[in-house]
């Protein structure tokens, strides 16, 4: 099943080679923003949504020490809250999660088309799918010295190589700590906590530069120049221009402050709340009728 | 006692690594291997036992029954170790500077081996005592897959990286070092005192024997990669490539014909009573009159690609696949008349190896073995008579 993305990726990778006068690093660059730019949407819309449920950690804090014996109640208060504030609790991580699967497939993709031995060769056989690509096969894997299907580590590759192991490092710790910035999540709550989803993006600040350098490290020199490449674009996009460009792109949908709502209307006798969960159960999305009766702007 | 807060933080760390193993996971590619094993026969002891060469490991093995070769003396008694445990036949890699095995080795002599392995390396094996005489060989320029060629002389070494080296024979002074545009993945075919040598740089090459010196103004373009040695039949050369062509090819270079297979070309052609049988990696089979390149029949027989060259005997054309089966084909017209299965259908990527009836080694009746990328499924034998109802055996690292 991975072969049905992975297949026309090394297709579309093998192709950019070929016009890009035979240079596989200026392809490999190319062919991951045009895919950060194809999954710009998604990304841009979970970029929003993390910013909105941010947004609403203190009323979903409050909602927590009020129902703090009642985890039924919790549920319920919580789901009404999500609903009033036109919030998917999920919307951070669908989009997170879509994207999973073309990241692992690009950087597949590459290993592929790099492929630089007879086992690899043979594989390769049956992943292109345009005809005439056969003739650019094995492609040019030198780059500045650099053999890039081989680790950065010498003897294998010159000792100035290690330099993509650390890049990969510091712009993957830019991009996390942009990240928290961007969502907001770098900001504690107004009793000094960190909610789970900001303490998770914190704990990738410090883990995902380890891992990935570790990976950079191991793996070939032409997977560290994806890691670069897409860690730059990622702090592009959580750059003040990038968040302007989201805030464009997002920009129809109705911001979170102007929806927050009294703690009292939001939490509703137990009964409401029990009437409207069932509603909301029974029709497996927002009651409209229950909504309009609580919902009430907040003056400012 | 654990505050809220600090279960918070387990539980984002946790989630953290959950998603960095998924991610490590995903980004592992699942084919990490350099090549596949190797299948040969050896003589030892005046006997033939077959050789598994694959990554770090190399073994002899029965073919009577599968079972690992036990060293033996020059009087053919078995070798015990301290223990009183008789010794099996079999080299770790690991030993002698991570040394992986790809490439079939070649006789120095009765009782030697010269394996050309991966690490840069030459080693000599005593095959009676399945020692290395040095634990670091002989130092090459690049690492080899493909297996050397020898001479009363010299030994040809195909490197990975670009080049062939030209060994003296007695003590691997270097004689000469001819150079390609790309890696030699395959070994050369030497005719006549010429080299011919296939590059990944998409050319086929000839090269003098004895000095090094290119014959050919112009190496012959072969319109894509070249991973398997030529054929020398009748004064032609037959080799295939990634251009989905053989070539039909004279010894002075120029290209007399070709013929347009379905796709890459990863197996050195094979001649039998004047047709030419070839394999191509979409699974195709095609018999080909070599006079005029047109073919006889061609039949898709594989549901993935066939990388072994085929093994022809006098009633069947036998081809082994990625998809994990073994096929026998009709020479006639290449109608499919019996497939075997190997267990989980691990990819069958290593020629094949036909071993004849021998009352010595007890193999009542012809044999014709096969070798998958899957260790735990590394070495299966089936009768070449498929109706003889034997069974065969496996052989399981």
């Amino acid at each position: 099943m991975w072969d049905l993305i992975i297949n026309p990726f090394v297709t579309l990778l093998t192709w950019m080679y070929s016009v890009l006068g035979n240079d596989v690093v200026l392809a490999i660059v190319v062919f991951t923003v045009l895919v950060r730019i194809l999954t710009f949407p998604l990304m841009a819309k979970q970029q929003q949504s993390a910013k909105r449920m941010q947004e609403l950690q203190p009323r979903l804090k409050k909602l927590q020490e009020k129902y703090k014996d009642d985890r039924e109640k919790l549920a319920q208060a919580q789901m009404e809250l999500y609903k009033e504030a036109g919030v998917n609790p999920f919307g951070g991580c669908l989009p997170l999660l879509i994207q999973f699967p073309i990241l692992i497939a690009l950087y597949q993709a590459i290993y592929f088309a790099l492929a630089n031995s007879p086992y690899q060769l043979v594989d390769l056989s049956e992943r292109l799918m345009l005809p005439g690509l056969d003739n650019l096969i094995p492609l040019n894997n030198m780059w500045l010295g650099m053999d890039l299907t081989q680790p950065p580590v010498p003897p294998i590759n010159p000792v100035y190589a290690l330099a993509l192991p650390l890049l990969v490092m510091a712009t993957t710790y830019i991009q996390s700590k942009m990240t928290l910035s961007a969502t907001g999540q770098n900001t504690t709550n107004s009793s000094g906590e960190m909610d789970q989803a900001a303490a998770m993006t914190r704990s990738m600040t410090t883990v995902m530069p380890i891992m990935l350098g570790a990976f950079a490290l191991s793996f070939s020199v032409g997977l560290s120049v994806y890691f670069i490449t897409s860690n730059i674009l990622g702090i592009i996009q959580y750059s003040p221009w990038g968040k302007q460009l989201v805030e464009r792109f997002t920009g129809g949908e109705r911001k979170t402050k102007d929806l927050i709502l009294d703690d009292e209307e939001v939490i509703k006798p137990a009964a409401k709340a029990a009437a409207s969960a069932s509603n909301f159960s029974t029709n497996g999305n927002s009651n409209g009728g229950t909504t309009k009766k609580t919902k009430k702007k907040k003056t400012r | 006692m654990k505050t809220p807060q600090t279960a918070m933080r387990f539980r984002s760390v946790w989630w953290v690594v959950v998603l960095a193993v998924v991610l490590a996971a995903g980004c592992v590619p699942v084919r990490t291997g350099v090549s596949w094993p190797v299948l040969d026969t050896i003589e030892m002891n005046g006997e033939t036992r077959l050789l598994v060469a694959y990554n770090h490991v190399m073994t002899l093995v029965e073919p009577t029954n599968g079972a690992v070769t036990r060293l033996e003396n020059s009087e053919g008694e078995v070798r015990f170790d301290e223990q009183g445990n008789p010794r099996n036949w079999t080299i770790d890699g690991h030993q002698y500077e991570n040394a992986q095995f790809f490439a079939r080795p070649v006789f120095l002599d009765d009782e030697t081996l010269l394996f050309s392995a991966y690490n840069n390396r030459l080693l000599e094996v005593d095959l009676l005592t399945a020692t290395v005489a040095s634990t670091t060989g002989v130092p090459l320029t690049g690492p080899t897959i493909a297996e050397a060629v020898i001479t009363d002389e010299m030994v040809y070494v195909p490197l990975k990286d670009r080049n062939i080296v030209a060994l003296d024979r007695e003590n691997y002074d270097l004689q000469w070092t001819a150079q390609t545009d790309a890696g030699v993945w395959a070994s050369p075919l030497l005719v006549d005192n010429m080299l011919y040598v296939v590059s990944t740089d998409h050319h086929l090459y000839a090269f003098d024997a004895t000095t090094g010196e290119t014959v050919w103004e112009n190496p012959v373009d072969l319109q894509g990669l070249a991973g398997a040695a030529p054929l020398y039949h009748d004064g032609f050369l037959y080799v295939g490539s990634y251009s989905h062509n053989v070539f039909k090819i004279s010894l002075d270079g120029e290209i007399v014909n070709e013929f347009k297979a379905n796709n890459w070309i990863w197996s050195t052609p094979v001649m039998a009573d004047n047709v030419l049988y070839v394999t191509d990696l979409s699974g195709y089979v095609h018999a080909i009159n070599p006079d005029d390149m047109t073919a006889i029949w061609s039949i898709k027989a594989g549901t993935k690609g066939i990388r072994p060259s085929p093994l022809v005997t006098s009633d069947y054309v036998i081809v082994a696949s990625r998809d994990g089966v073994v096929y026998w084909l009709s020479r006639a017209d290449g109608a499919v008349l019996n497939r075997r299965e190997i267990e989980a259908r691990p990819e069958i990527l290593s020629d094949m190896v036909l071993l004849e009836p021998s009352d010595s080694l007890k193999i009542p009746e012809a044999l014709i073995v096969v070798s998958t990328v899957d260790a735990a499924h590394l070495v299966y034998a089936f009768p070449l008579d498929y109706t003889s109802g034997y069974q065969g055996w496996a052989y399981r690292r």
